[in-house]
């Protein structure tokens, strides 16, 4: 189960056929509606959307609900904290707290929108290698100044691809040490200050020398963090324009839905 | 006074989809005074194996017993040290005596007796009470290596485990280390070193247990190992076994160069070998 | 194609990790580099591709000083190198982005890229793990794809640093197997090791010690010269019951570099008396 959380699964439907860049916007679009999402309609027009997408990609219900279910602590959370924490009229008394109706309504507003953002992001990468992810996020970046920053779109791809194999690698390092101070009898509840101090000094110099190793290996294969071309080939084809269009047109409608009814 | 693993079964991530057998049924005994190798591929279950022995992994099923103490009831880590790969990365202490103290200091030990057990450490280790005072990350890589055994050893352990112990060394400072693994066994501490490579340690061990895919294929003493029939043998064992299989008499359980010379040269002109 | 003169290095913190050497490296050579822990092997390897730079004296390759910070990108596209710690050079999140890494830095069209990068996946012998994340590698095929990631661009020397140093025996058989092809396909290789073994497909054998070249001659006559144990290192038990034979006389010819050589001979030997 824990396997499938926000993997990819390979396929041909028309949602892995389209340009990364296309659906890292579609995904923008989409979580600018459902933080503006207040009533019933506009929920309903949202689950309505994301179904067709559903429908589009290959997804399986299964690598939904996969990437959904592991935050079930954190969305109960923001359930309950809602439901007791909104003032309003009560219609329910548990253990001398009280639950309102405001507060029911908006625990689950808040609620679905997590949930609606964790089914549309599991749509993106069920369809997306994270390395196409990364290269559409590098390339949209890319009319950004980031130099301000100190960096550039090429730094920040980079990182964020390195970071999908170090921190493992880090974890797995982290391990290896606890193993190396337990042995020489660390107890961790008794010495919570010593054993913090014996982990992290080694760890910070074991992840300075890996730091010290990559920054010479992409030396030595002449990385300049300046322009770089990339394996991946995008195209931003008719498809792309296409979708993004009609996509375009669905979010405007349910961003305007509020506005029409008043009519 | 032993080791004693029966029937012990191991996974990683239990009940989980990522779940992993490293440990299959293996059940071995070792006695306190022993030198042991254990070795097999790169992901056979070795270090998964050691690491029930001073109970960083607890079984899943089958016991783990030191001196006759179940691992998963109480503490034996005072018993058992353990040396990693490349244990200079455990280093932390400001000092080199704060660092070589840290063990000692953690099973209990105080004061007076403290300093002398770190002192003893040290000298073991060849390493100069001057550099006691001295920040360990200023020293070579080597004397690094010395002052993280020192670390271990500084607690006394009746069982000493060493994992990959030789990986990155070149020869001089393997034999150093062997020499220093020899001392201690003669004082009376159990050394068992995992090993991938069989060739360097095989000449100084009692005993030698071969682990493949989580099982042991084969336990007992270096001669036994030369004798048997279908596992893979160091390069000296291996050219005398080949002459013997060709029907040439040589003596074929040796590891020794020069007894591996003497051997053929007596075979080409064995009144010359014999006058001198 | 690698010409150092009278190079010295010395650490900001005072360690002169190379005393004057001398080098001159021909093209199309295959150059193993000895010598124990510490003797400064890496630091002068490193110098070659303009990691490092002289405290004094000069390296040129291919006539490019590396003193020209400008020449910096062809020096290095020339002379490429491969790292000791098989999990620590890894910059993509699969196989084939690693690979393609250089090519992207050098500005390759994606199409050019594809290309190139499965030609080098095949010539390794990974092709079926081009889309796999490194972590799910062994050690041995971490190396391998760091050699490919290398191969990929084009260079026309490769160094490996201790490449084989932390990996089990049948790992190191194949990475040197991949080491003697890529020598075979034409490219000048320079291999750091302190295990004489892999020194014995070499054309020439140089061993450090206390940062300077203290022997430089072919294999068989370093090995058979007796002098390596004064530098720390130890010849391989077949080498050495080889090289007894010779010595006392029994063997004459060829030293004996392998088990099936030394095995052959002797059962020569034997037959005949
Ligand atoms: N922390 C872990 N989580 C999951 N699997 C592991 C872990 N550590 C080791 N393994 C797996 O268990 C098996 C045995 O590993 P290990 O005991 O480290 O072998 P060795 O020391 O002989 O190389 C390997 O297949 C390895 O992939
Ligand atoms: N970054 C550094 N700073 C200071 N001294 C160093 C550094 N790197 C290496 N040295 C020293 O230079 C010498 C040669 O090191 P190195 O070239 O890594 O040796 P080898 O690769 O042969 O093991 C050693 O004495 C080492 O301590
Ligand atoms: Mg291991
Ligand atoms: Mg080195």
């Amino acid at each position: 189960m824990t396997g499938m959380f926000f993997s990819y699964i390979p396929g041909n439907s028309l949602l892995h056929r389209l340009d990364p860049r296309s659906k890292i916007i579609g995904i923008m679009l989409a979580s600018i509606l459902i933080f503006r999402a207040m009533s019933v309609y506009e929920m309903l027009a949202i689950g309505v959307v994301f179904s067709i997408l559903f429908l589009l990609s290959s997804t399986t219900v299964k690598a939904v609900y996969s990437s959904v279910y592991p935050m079930r602590i954190i969305l109960i959370f923001i359930f309950t904290i809602h439901l007791f924490f909104t003032e309003g009229s009560s219609i329910l008394s548990v253990f001398g707290m009280n639950i309102s109706y405001e507060g029911l309504l908006k625990g689950s507003t808040v609620t679905l929108r997590f949930i609606y953002l964790l089914m549309f992001a599991s749509l993106l990468t069920s369809s997306t290698p994270s390395s196409l992810i990364t290269v559409g996020i590098e390339r949209l970046l890319r009319p950004f100044p980031l130099k301000v920053l100190g960096i550039s779109s090429f730094d920040l791809a980079a990182m964020m691809s390195m970071s999908l194999y170090f921190v493992p690698l880090l974890h797995g390092s982290f391990n290896d040490l606890k193993d190396a101070q337990l042995s020489r009898g660390l107890d961790m509840k008794r010495h919570p200050f010593k054993a913090m101090y014996s982990l992290t000094v080694p760890m910070i110099r074991v992840a300075f020398r890996m730091a010290d190793d990559l920054a010479m290996s992409m030396e030595s294969r002449c990385y300049q963090g300046v322009h770089r071309t990339s394996i991946f080939d995008l195209r931003f084809g008719r498809m792309d324009f296409l979708c993004i269009s009609i996509f375009g047109l669905l979010s405007a409608i349910i961003f305007f839905m509020p506005v029409l009814q008043d009519f | 006074m032993s080791i004693d693993i029966k029937n012990l079964i191991f996974s990683y991530n239990r009940s989980t989809s990522l779940e992993k057998h490293a440990l299959n049924d293996v059940s071995l005994s070792i006695k306190k005074g022993d030198f042991v190798l254990i070795s097999g591929e790169v992901g056979s279950g070795k270090s998964t194996l050691i690491k029930h022995m001073n109970g960083l992994l607890k079984p899943c099923s089958g016991s783990v017993e030191v001196d006759g103490i179940p691992t998963h009831k109480k503490d034996i880590r005072s018993k058992v040290g353990m040396l990693f790969q490349f244990p200079q990365k455990q280093l932390f202490g400001k000092t080199v005596d704060e660092d070589i103290s840290f063990g000692p200091a953690n099973f209990g030990i105080k004061g007076n007796q403290l300093k002398k057990q770190v002192h003893e450490a040290m000298d073991l280790m060849f390493l100069d009470e001057s550099i006691a005072s001295v920040s360990p990350f200023d020293l070579s890589g080597g004397q690094m290596r010395l002052v993280a055994m020192a670390g271990v050893l500084a607690s006394k352990p009746d069982y000493l485990i060493l994992d990959e112990p030789a990986s990155g060394l070149d020869a001089k400072n393997r034999k150093i280390l062997f020499s220093i693994l020899k001392k201690l066994n003669s004082k009376g501490i159990s050394i068992i070193v995992v090993s991938h490579q069989i060739s360097d340690v095989l000449p100084l061990v009692d005993r030698l247990f071969l682990i493949d895919s989580g099982k042991i294929v084969f336990k007992g003493s270096p001669d036994e190992y030369l004798r048997s029939t279908n596992l893979y043998l160091p390069d000296i064992p291996w050219i005398m076994k080949e002459l013997h299989d060709r029907g040439f008499d040589v003596k074929f359980d040796i590891f020794d160069i020069d007894e591996a010379f003497y051997e053929v040269s007596s075979l080409l002109n064995p009144q010359k070998v014999d006058e001198q | 194609m690698i010409q150092i003169n009278d190079l010295s290095h010395r650490f900001p913190n005072g360690n002169l990790a190379l005393d004057s050497v001398n080098l001159n490296i021909k093209k199309g050579e295959f150059v193993v580099i000895a010598g124990r822990n510490g003797s400064g092997k890496s630091t002068l390897v490193r110098h070659m591709n303009a990691l490092l730079l002289p405290s004094s004296g000069n390296v040129i390759v291919n006539g490019m000083g590396s003193s020209d910070q400008k020449d910096h990108w062809d020096i290095r596209q020339a002379v490429s190198m491969v790292f000791q710690n098989p999990d620590s050079q890894f910059v993509g999140m699969t196989v084939e982005e690693d690979v393609a890494f250089g090519l992207e830095n050098l500005g390759m069209a994606s199409d050019n890229i594809r290309e190139s990068v499965d030609r080098c996946l095949q010539f390794a012998g990974l092709s079926e793990y081009s889309k796999t994340s490194p972590i799910h590698l062994s050690g041995g095929q971490k190396q391998k794809v760091a050699i490919a990631s290398v191969l990929a661009m084009y260079p026309e020397c490769i160094i490996f640093d201790e490449v084989t140093s932390m990996l089990d025996h049948a790992s190191c058989n194949d990475v040197m197997d991949l080491i003697n092809s890529v020598h075979k396909a034409g490219k000048t290789v320079i291999h750091v090791t302190h295990r004489l073994e892999e020194a014995t497909t070499a054309d020439r054998l140089i061993v450090m010690d206390a940062g300077r070249i203290v022997l430089d001659d072919t294999p068989s006559n370093i090995f058979l010269s007796g002098k390596v144990s004064d530098f720390g290192l130890e010849l391989p038990p077949i080498i050495a019951l080889a090289k007894k034979f010779k010595d006392s006389g029994i063997l004459q010819g060829y030293l004996a570099l392998s088990k099936d050589e030394l095995l052959e001979d002797l059962c020569q030997l034997i037959l005949k008396t």
